[in-house]
C-alpha cells in the first residue's frame, strides 16, 4: 500500500480504475521556476488526503496548481476524468474544485451572506446540496454575522466563511490549505470537528495541507509527503499515524512529531 | 455593507432630492433645462459607477458611450423618426453594442492599459464624428433634430418642463434597476472581482464575463444618458466625446462616492449645483473654486462634507 511511485493507486480507493482525482507527472511553479516536480497522486471518492511536508516544499504550490493559479510546466490533472489542467480557474471550480486558500481571502467589500451567494452553484445530482442557509446551520457563528462585512470577522470565523464559500460551490473535491493556521486551540477543535463532519458524513473528498500533522492524520485515510517539491511518501495515513519516528524524519520535525 | 438605518436615511435623502427635482421645473420653469441636463449627467455618472465603482474597471474614456448614445439618438430623431422613447432605445442599443466591441479591449491588461485604451476609443470617435461632418454636422454640431411628443401625448416644450420630467423618470428607473443588480448575487460577484480578480476566478467566478457584463451594462446606461441629453437639449456637439466630459463624470463619481449606488447621482447633483452657483458669481474662475472644493474633499474626506449623517 505504501508507494512513492507517482501515479500508483491504492486498494483503499473505492474505484481504483476511475479515481476522483488523478494527478500525473505534475511539474509547476511560478513564472519560469519549478517548485513541484513530477508529482503524482490518486484520490478516491470520499477520501481525505493529508498533504504534509516541511515549510517551502511545495504543498501550497500543489494546491494552487490544482486550482489553476500557478504556471504548469508538465503533467496532467483529472477530476472525474475531466482534464482540469487546460481549464481556466473558474471552470475548474465549476468542474468541482472547492478551494479554501491559505490566507482565506474573504472578499472584503461583501457581507458574509454575499460572500456565499456570489459563488453559490446548483447542487450536483446524488450529492447533498450545500446552500448558504445550510452553511449557516453548519456554522451558527456565521449566521449571527451574516450581515457583517467579511473583514469584520475573527480569524476562525473567516476560516469558516472560506470553507462555507467552497462548500456552496457544491464541489466534488475540497482543497484546504492550512485551515488551522494561526487559530486559537478551541477554534482549532471546532474546525477540526467540522472538517471531519464534512468529509466523513457528507462523503466529500478533501486534500488538507497542515503544518501540524497529527490532527489532520487523525481524520485522513491517505497521506502524501512532499520534500523539495517531490513525493517522498504516499500511502495510508495510518502508517504515519502509528509511526511518529518515520513521520518526524519525513517532515523534519526533530522529536516533536506529536 | 451599510446598516439598515443608514440605508433608510440614504433612501430618504435621495427620495427628497428626486421629489424636489420633479417639482422644480413646474414651480421655476427657468430651471427646467438645468434639471433635465443634471438628470442626464447623473445617469452618466451612475453608469460609470457600475463600471468603475463596482467592477473596478478604470476608464478615462467613458464619454465614448455617452457620445455614441447622443449621436445615435440625435441622428435617429433627425433622419428616421422623432419619437423620443424609440430614440432612447436606439441610443441604448447602439451604445451597448459599442460597449460589447470595446469590452474586448478591457479584458486584457492592467489599469494603466485600460486608461489608455478607453481614452483612445473616445479620441477615435471624436475624430470620426469630426471627419464625417456630412452626417454629424462636424464641429458645428448636429442640429435640426425635432422631438415628437412623449408617448404620443406630451409635447417637448421649449421651457423644458416635459423634457425634465422625462429625464428624471428615466434616471429614476435606471437607478432602481442598477440598485437591484448591484445588490443581487451578480452584483456581489462584481465586487468580488474588483477586490481580487485572481481569487474570484479560483473560487468559481467567471471574471471575464462579469467584467464584460459590467462594461456593456455601463455602456448602455451611458448611451441612455447621452440620448437623454441630446433629446432634451435638441443638439449634439463633438464635445460629447471630449476628454473633459470623461474627466467631469469621473470627478462627479469621486465626489459622490464610487462603489455606492447613489454616489454617481449625488456627485452629479453636487457638481452641477456648485457649477451653477459659482458660475453665477464668478463665471471666469469657476474651475478655481471647483478645484478648491475637490481639495477640501480630498483633505477632509467626502463623508464629512456630503454625508454628514454618517458622523453621528
Amino acid at each position: 500500500m505504501t508507494s512513492s511511485m507517482p501515479g500508483s493507486s491504492t486498494p483503499r480507493s473505492a474505484s481504483p480504475e476511475r479515481p476522483l482525482l488523478a494527478i500525473d507527472g505534475l511539474s509547476a511553479g511560478y513564472d519560469a521556476g519549478v517548485i513541484i516536480e513530477d508529482v503524482g497522486l490518486r484520490l478516491g471518492v470520499g477520501e481525505t488526503l493529508a498533504l504534509l511536508g516541511r515549510n517551502g516544499t511545495g504543498k501550497t504550490t500543489l494546491i494552487n496548481t490544482i486550482v489553476g493559479t500557478t504556471v504548469r510546466h508538465a503533467g496532467t490533472i483529472h477530476l472525474e476524468g475531466i482534464p482540469l489542467h487546460g481549464l481556466p480557474s473558474h471552470r475548474r471550480a465549476a468542474a468541482g474544485v472547492g478551494w479554501v486558500p491559505q490566507e482565506r481571502s474573504i472578499f472584503r467589500s461583501l457581507s458574509v451572506l454575499e460572500n456565499l451567494t456570489a459563488v453559490a452553484r446548483a447542487p450536483r445530482p446524488g450529492q447533498p446540496a450545500w446552500t448558504p442557509e445550510r452553511v449557516f446551520e453548519f456554522f451558527p457563528r456565521l449566521a449571527e454575522r451574516r450581515r457583517n462585512l467579511g473583514t469584520q470577522l475573527s480569524g476562525g470565523e473567516q476560516q469558516m466563511l472560506a470553507i462555507g464559500r467552497a462548500l456552496v460551490l457544491n464541489p466534488r473535491l475540497l482543497l484546504l490549505d492550512e485551515p488551522l493556521e494561526g487559530l486559537a486551540p478551541i477554534i482549532v477543535e471546532e474546525l477540526l470537528a467540522a472538517i471531519g463532519r464534512i468529509t466523513r458524513e457528507e462523503g466529500l473528498a478533501a486534500v488538507i495541507v497542515e503544518q501540524h500533522p497529527q490532527a489532520i492524520l487523525a481524520i485522513s485515510e491517505r497521506a502524501l509527503v512532499l520534500d523539495q517539491g517531490r513525493v517522498v511518501f504516499a500511502g495510508a495515513a495510518g502508517i504515519l499515524r502509528e509511526d511518529p519516528a518515520r513521520l518526524a524524519s519525513l517532515i523534519g520535525l526533530s522529536g516533536s512529531a506529536a | 455593507m451599510l446598516l439598515a438605518t443608514d440605508r433608510s436615511r440614504e433612501r430618504l435623502i435621495v427620495g427628497f432630492l428626486f421629489a424636489l427635482a420633479f417639482v422644480v421645473p413646474w414651480l421655476m420653469p427657468s430651471r427646467a433645462l438645468f434639471i433635465a441636463e443634471t438628470a442626464g449627467v447623473a445617469l452618466f455618472a451612475l453608469s460609470l459607477d457600475l463600471v468603475l465603482g463596482y467592477a473596478g474597471i478604470v476608464s478615462l474614456g467613458h464619454a465614448a458611450f455617452f457620445g455614441v448614445g447622443a449621436y445615435a439618438a440625435g441622428l435617429f430623431a433627425r433622419f428616421v423618426m422623432p419619437d423620443p422613447l424609440t430614440g432612447l432605445a436606439v441610443g441604448i442599443v447602439v451604445a451597448a453594442l459599442a460597449g460589447l466591441v470595446c469590452s474586448l479591449t478591457i479584458l486584457r491588461g492592467s489599469d494603466l492599459t485600460r486608461i489608455m485604451v478607453t481614452l483612445a476609443v473616445s479620441l477615435l470617435l471624436y475624430e470620426l464624428a469630426n471627419r464625417f461632418d456630412a452626417i454629424t454636422g462636424g464641429a458645428d454640431g448636429l442640429q435640426g433634430m425635432s422631438m415628437g411628443p412623449l408617448l404620443g401625448r406630451f409635447e417637448f416644450d421649449l421651457q423644458g418642463q416635459v423634457p425634465a420630467t422625462y429625464a428624471l423618470v428615466v434616471l429614476f428607473l435606471a437607478l432602481l434597476l442598477v440598485r437591484r443588480v448591484v445588490r443581487s448575487p451578480l452584483g456581489a460577484t462584481l465586487l468580488a472581482v474588483r477586490d481580487n480578480p485572481l481569487r474570484a476566478a479560483a473560487v468559481g467566478i467567471p471574471v471575464a464575463s462579469r467584467l464584460a457584463f459590467a462594461y456593456v451594462f455601463g455602456a448602455a446606461l451611458a448611451g441612455a444618458a447621452g440620448a437623454l441629453v441630446a433629446q432634451t437639449s435638441g443638439f449634439v456637439s463633438l464635445e460629447v466625446f471630449s476628454i473633459e466630459r470623461s474627466a467631469d463624470v469621473l470627478l462627479m463619481l469621486v465626489i459622490g462616492g464610487a462603489g455606492w449606488v447613489y454616489g454617481g447621482v449625488l456627485g452629479a447633483v453636487a457638481f452641477k449645483v456648485l457649477n451653477e452657483l459659482i458660475a453665477g458669481i464668478t463665471p471666469q474662475y469657476w474651475t478655481f473654486w471647483m478645484g478648491l472644493f475637490l481639495l477640501a474633499i480630498g483633505l477632509l474626506g467626502r463623508e464629512r462634507i456630503l454625508r454628514p449623517w454618517t458622523l453621528w
